[in-house]
């Protein structure tokens, strides 16, 4: 590096690069003339005419403190990161961190909402290199699709010089919108010089960091050490300033920047999820208080007589396998025909209680009471109710199956209807099919395979169910399980629960396997 | 040499040849841009870079080292990975999808928890800063654009500090607009952070606007490997069998 200062002859050149959001507002000279007094040498200041002049003048040794400006911080501009150190930034007066947004602000009568809307409008946008007048804004345009270069993205665009200016056009109702820096804003309203019912912010863009103070990386430690602390002290001896015009004080940029990163820390568990993990906690503890479950009790007791039942179970009673199997048909049978049944009522329904495909609203109300109504009503209730009105036998077992799951049934297709794809029927109808031929072509395609699922699925609980249907008297095993447990013949009981096992262990493999070829 | 890749090859069950003796190499620190028209096998090459695809013959060396299954995992862990359709858990928050970036670091139980150290969470804030989001570091990522989705998946894979990023399309599911600004995303904390990348891209405008190196491939070979300075469109015309991309060559 070529960099080799001498710094015998006592004195400090301060570099300031140009301050393109708002000129008049720069003023390093009592932080240097307190500096100055502090350490004991003379301090100039330099006020170049650009940034890249006050960058060459760190870079050759010539300045060996520097304010950069804005554009320090975007990454737009090179620099070496080896050659300066940050070591001070300022905070605005009035605020507690040295941020501060570009926001987009519209005259409080329009009718722009978001940033999407100013596409074809007047815009007032800062030079180049205004970070919050120009280069944040483009960056926040692009992702709304908006092209901050090219001309035919807005009706017209205004150069402003600064951000008051701007924000008096769009007062002024000169230009639509303009994207301005929130300091200067902020300091408007202070001063009076507007009031924020004259304006709205429709976008404000992320926090960006004010520009720091910098200075050499090889300059002498010591030194270093004494300028940074004397900076950061400063607003306790004299009232400081410099870019923004007043400021509150200096703070350590990687302090800061701690600091605001630290801001965002939030626990992982929010308290509503912790106060509800507290809540279903105890309403399950007061219900185990009220239903007085104990579990050590029961384990305590129960193993004994559970241990006799089991005894008394054992071995299982094959004597009348023929029967027992016959019976387990009839059940297998009697889940069949529930299903058909219920398979053959539910599309009609399905269909109507689907609110995309129901005709009108009547119809589909009714569809929906319908199926409401049917899973409203287990079918062991319901089979008790028929045993009684056409008698034993397996049609009580059969129709009670049917209806009920028929309201399963019709409840699963209408919402695989309702959820299916919309875009293929939006092309079958913008070529003219009717209703009924975009059903067949575009919406049954999509539901065939929930449709075989579900009917699997039905079938597979049908039998389980069917099982137990002959303990009320519509036939199936379930009537030879209920005799044994009258007879006590506890050994036939543990046969027929073996036999209902295998049946269903068999009809599930079956059921998986199907679902798996055909879906 | 970061990645050193000798005669690669690798057909599919289906018979199709994605790559046909492939030759390359990455120097640390390089923006290296593979171009090709989709089919080109360029998906394929990029996986099988952190052995996501494997194939039958070749080898790949990374860091000097032969990449072979003992040694992936040390490779998975200094290897970032940005994809076409973001890849990221929509039901989470960003800063959530950022922390899976930092799985493979973190204690099991906790992390299955949602329980991260401080650091962690600071850092996973910082990620999303340098990408922009700091403000939507809550926000579930569903709720967000195409773009901000895109800006999570890189700072997902950023945060680990990984010495290689890997990226596949990661601007095919998003309109030119915002491509150019994800692609200048990469550019810069690639500059940032010290990142070698290999970026899949089929924008021959892009390629040109943010690469240090351009690989084409076709039909499974490399038909172009230059300095993106030299690159012009003789060269693009290659890699695209000699269909004209005139059209390509209008945006700038």
């Amino acid at each position: 590096m070529k960099n080799i200062k001498d710094n015998s002859d006592n004195s400090l050149l301060l570099a300031i690069a140009p301050a393109s959001d708002n000129s008049e507002s720069l003023n390093f000279e009592k932080l240097a003339s307190h500096l100055e007094s502090k350490i004991g040498v003379s301090i100039e200041i330099k006020y170049c005419k650009d940034y890249k002049e006050a960058i060459q003048m760190l870079s050759s040794g010539v300045a060996q403190i520097g304010w950069l400006g804005g554009a320090f911080s975007n990454q737009e501009l090179e620099i070496q990161n080896s050659l300066i150190e940050e070591f001070a930034v300022g905070v605005p007066k009035g605020k507690s961190v040295p941020f501060y947004r570009s926001q987009f602000i519209v005259h409080s009568s329009s009718e722009i909402q978001i940033l999407e809307d100013i596409r074809n409008k007047k815009i007032a946008l800062g030079d180049d290199f205004s970070t919050s007048g120009y280069v944040i804004p483009k960056k926040e345009l692009s992702e709304v699709g908006i092209d901050i270069e090219n001309e035919n993205s807005f009706h017209s665009i205004q150069r402003v010089s600064n951000h008051d200016e701007a924000i008096f056009e769009v007062i002024n109702g000169k230009v639509d919108v303009a994207p301005v820096s929130s300091i200067n804003l902020d300091l408007m309203i202070t001063n009076k010089r507007i009031s924020n019912k004259d304006f709205r912010v429709i976008h404000q863009s992320p926090n960006i960091a004010g520009a720091p103070l910098v200075y050499l990386c090889d300059l002498d430690s010591v030194l270093k050490q004494q300028i940074k602390s004397i900076v950061l002290d400063a607003h306790n001896h004299i009232d400081v300033s410099g870019y923004g015009g007043h400021l509150d004080r200096y703070v350590d940029p990687i302090d800061s920047h701690r600091e605001y990163i630290e801001s965002y820390l939030k626990p992982q568990w929010g308290w509503r999820t912790l106060l509800g993990i507290v809540g279903v906690t105890l309403v399950y503890v007061l219900i185990a208080i009220d239903l007085e479950v104990n579990l050590s009790q029961l384990l305590k007791n129960s193993y004994f007589y559970m241990k006799d039942v089991l005894m008394r179970m054992l071995p299982p009673d094959f004597s009348n396998f023929r029967s027992l199997m016959l019976s387990m048909l009839e059940t297998v049978e009697i889940a069949m025909m529930g299903t058909l049944l219920a398979i053959v009522l539910s599309i009609p329904i399905g269909l109507f209680s689907a609110r995309n495909i129901a005709p009108n609203y009547p119809i589909y109300l009714v569809a929906k009471i319908i199926t409401i109504f049917f899973r409203a009503i287990p079918e062991f209730i319901m089979a008790m109710i028929l045993v009684i009105a056409i008698g034993f036998g397996a049609m009580p077992g059969i129709i009670a199956l049917g209806f009920h799951t028929m309201g399963f049934l019709a409840k699963f297709y209408a919402e695989a209807i309702e959820h299916v794809n919309e875009e293929p029927i939006q092309a079958l109808e913008s070529m003219g099919a009717s209703k009924w031929q975009v059903v067949s072509f575009a919406v049954v395609p999509q539901i065939i395979p929930s449709f075989i699922g579900n009917n699997l699925y039905i079938l597979d609980r049908n039998i389980r169910m069917a099982t137990m249907l002959g303990i009320v008297g519509a036939g199936g095993i379930g009537y030879e399980l209920q005799s044994a447990f009258r007879m006590f013949e506890y050994p036939r009981v543990s046969a027929i629960i073996i036999i209902i096992f295998f049946t269903i262990f068999v009809i599930d493999m079956a059921s998986s396997w199907i679902r798996s070829k055909v879906i | 040499m970061l990645i050193e890749i000798n005669e690669l090859r690798k057909t599919f069950s289906n018979g199709t040849k994605a790559l046909q003796g492939v030759n390359f190499f990455v120097e640390q620190g390089e923006f290296v841009v593979i171009l090709g028209a989709s089919g080109s096998g360029k998906t394929t090459l990029l996986r099988s870079i952190n052995g996501l695809v494997e194939c039958e013959s070749g080898e790949i060396k990374f860091c000097d080292n032969i990449v072979s299954p003992s040694t992936l995992p040390d490779l998975r862990k200094q290897t970032g990975m940005v994809f076409q359709d973001f890849n990221l858990v929509n039901n989470l928050s960003s800063i959530n999808n950022v922390l899976t970036g930092l799985l493979d670091s973190s204690n099991t139980l906790m992390s299955m928890l949602y329980l991260f150290t401080k650091e962690q969470k600071k850092q996973a804030l910082s990620c999303l800063e340098m990408v922009g989001l700091l403000d939507k570091a809550y926000s579930r990522v569903d709720q967000l654009s195409g773009g901000q989705k895109q800006r999570v998946g890189i700072a997902r894979a950023i945060i680990k500090n990984p010495t290689l990023l890997l990226a596949d399309e990661p601007v095919a599911s998003l309109d030119p607009m915002i491509s150019n600004s994800i692609m200048a995303l990469l550019w810069n904390i690639r500059k940032q952070i010290g990142l070698t990348v290999v970026c899949n891209l089929h924008q021959v405008d892009l390629a040109l606007k943010y690469s240090d190196r351009i690989i084409g491939l076709s039909g499974g070979r490399i038909v172009l490997d230059a300095p993106t300075k030299e690159v012009d469109e003789e060269y693009i015309r290659k890699i695209y069998d000699g269909h004209s991309t005139g059209l390509f060559f209008n945006n700038d």
